[in-house]
């Protein structure tokens, strides 16, 4: 059975580990979330409450074990398993073995899915190669394992709590202000790319809020907010949508993306065009437009990151976009747009 | 061969002129006077006929961009330089006073053009001054009924006018650009 991880550090999943394949008897073992059927969060972990919310509404009959130093009593609902710390270890294994259980129960197979082997760190899901055609089935992402999901979750709780977050880790500095919508980021949003197309994110990333920001919104470093998780999103999705996505539901923009300020993507304009006027699925969109169902992928992935995702109703059938002239006058907008492009 | 042009509006001071210099592949014709009347508190002088500029396309075809003058008391020449063309970019500056006043206000006096053909509107000065937001902008327009692209805008910047210019085009059809060509 493989097991999910949320808001565990390096060193709690080696000892995680350590004891699944020690007295666990190797039956369970840390799986990535698109391969686990079941997880184990850590509540006093910084964003538990919202990723135990998000975990619920992904995967609702998935069985949880929480973990916590005290057990709050609207968090541990139903068929929740919660081990108390200090975690004593035949307590987590035997909280294990009924979690493996229930999956079997809920399964109704005799073993509960393939055992995943034990690795330090859950691998990520494969990006699919650049250049190649668009794939029969969509590959996903979890943007909570990416840098995205980091910066949103703070901005979203900085908001609340009205004040400025700091995240520190392996990348640059980076300085959320939600209030004026600006996020710093030392040498430029660019600087983060290599860290937001990672998988995993770092045991030791810190997040402080503070009401005391040490830039100002006017430093030359910064940028909008929705541009910086725009271009993060654009980084980990890869070709990828983030999990949970309905692919086969129609997809519709509630508004155009700000376009003269965010990092592009390649048939962004386009997309965003055939969105705001007729819904499409993403294998729609792809076949539609002609182009590669990868950069569809990436460009719903940003526009969700953004909040510009609305809720379609298709009005016909879909089919390839009409364009509403043909002949003459379509070929010189064509004009005007290809010399535009390439100037 | 008609006539074949984009239509650059907006209030005075919102960037027309300087963004039609941005993409045109002309130098400029500018129709500007010193200001005399309230438009001098807002700059030195004023557009008081119109501006011209032109795309000209390898196919040897050309694409006049007119700029309207901004004062209401021109709006005579709106309709007639509006007449034929192939959409409207509306620039809207948020440094004056009352932009989405602004907004609604050239909205309606450009119906006609705006629901025959396309928009694109672009905020200027948004550097400066970030109130209105863009959501604001936008609500303005699906207000009226309208959901068209509208972009941050430096008037200045070539990329900024060339990518306004070209979500008018898309706004009508998706598939320019892609597939093969017609």
């Amino acid at each position: 059975m493989g097991i999910a991880v949320v808001g565990m550090g390096d060193r709690q999943i080696n000892l995680l580990e350590m004891i699944l394949s020690g007295p666990g008897g190797s039956s369970c073992a840390i799986a990535p979330d698109d391969r686990a059927q079941a997880c184990i969060v850590d509540l006093d972990s910084y964003g538990a409450q919202e990723e135990l919310g998000r975990q619920r509404r992904l995967h609702p009959r998935r069985p949880v074990l929480l973990t916590g130093l005290r057990r709050p009593p609207d968090t541990v609902v139903g068929d929740d398993l919660f081990v108390p710390k200090p975690i004593r270890v035949e307590v987590l294994v035997s909280a294990v073995t009924q979690l493996r259980g229930r999956v079997r129960a809920a399964t109704g197979r005799g073993e509960a899915g393939a055992v995943v082997p034990s690795r330090r760190r859950a691998p990520a899901p494969p990006l699919p190669a650049p250049g190649t055609l668009p794939a029969p089935a969509m590959a996903d992402y979890d943007p909570d394992r990416y840098l995205q999901g980091l910066v949103t979750r703070a901005g979203r709780e900085a908001l609340v709590r009205r004040r400025a977050v700091h995240l520190e880790g392996p990348w640059p500095s980076i300085t959320l202000l939600p209030g004026c919508g600006t996020a710093i980021v030392t040498g430029g949003a660019s600087t983060l790319d290599a860290f937001a197309a990672q998988y995993g994110l770092p045991d030791h990333a810190r997040v402080t809020f503070t009401p005391a920001p040490l830039f100002s919104p006017n430093s030359p470093d910064a940028v909008s907010l929705e541009s910086l998780v725009w271009r993060l999103a654009v980084q980990a999705s890869a070709g990828r949508v983030p999990v949970g996505t309905p692919v086969d539901r129609p997809v519709a923009l509630s508004d155009w993306p700000n376009f003269t300020r965010l990092a592009p993507t390649r048939w962004a304009m386009n997309i965003a065009a055939l969105w705001t006027q007729e819904p499409s699925t993403l294998e729609e969109t792809a076949a539609g437009l002609g182009i590669s169902l990868r950069e569809v992928c990436t460009f719903y992935s940003a526009v969700r990151a953004v909040g510009l995702v609305a809720e379609a109703t298709r009005v016909v059938p879909a089919g390839q976009p009409q364009p509403a002239e043909v002949g003459p006058r379509r070929g010189l907008l064509r004009r005007v747009f290809d010399k535009l492009r390439v100037a | 061969m008609g006539i074949h042009k984009i239509i650059f509006a907006g209030p005075v001071g919102a960037g027309k002129t300087t963004a039609i210099g941005a993409v045109s592949d002309i130098d400029p014709v500018v129709t500007d006077v010193r200001a005399s009347d309230e438009t001098a508190q807002l700059k030195e002088s004023t557009t008081v006929a119109m501006d011209y500029g032109a795309l000209d396309l390898d196919s040897g075809e050309r694409v006049h961009l007119y700029g309207t003058p901004g004062q209401e008391r021109f709006d005579f020449m709106w309709e007639i330089l509006s007449e034929g063309a192939l959409g409207l970019v509306l620039l809207i500056s948020n440094s004056r006073p009352e932009p989405l006043a602004d907004l609604e206000f050239f909205l309606r006096a450009f119906d006609p053009l705006i629901r025959s053909t396309r928009l694109a509107v672009g905020v200027t000065s948004m550097d400066l001054v970030r109130e209105p937001p863009l959501a604001d902008h936008r609500r303005v327009l699906l207000d009226a009924g309208l959901r068209h692209p509208v972009f941050e805008v430096d008037a200045r910047r070539r990329q900024d006018v060339s990518m306004l210019i070209q979500a008018l085009l898309l706004a009508d059809d998706p598939r320019l650009g892609t597939g093969p060509r017609s």
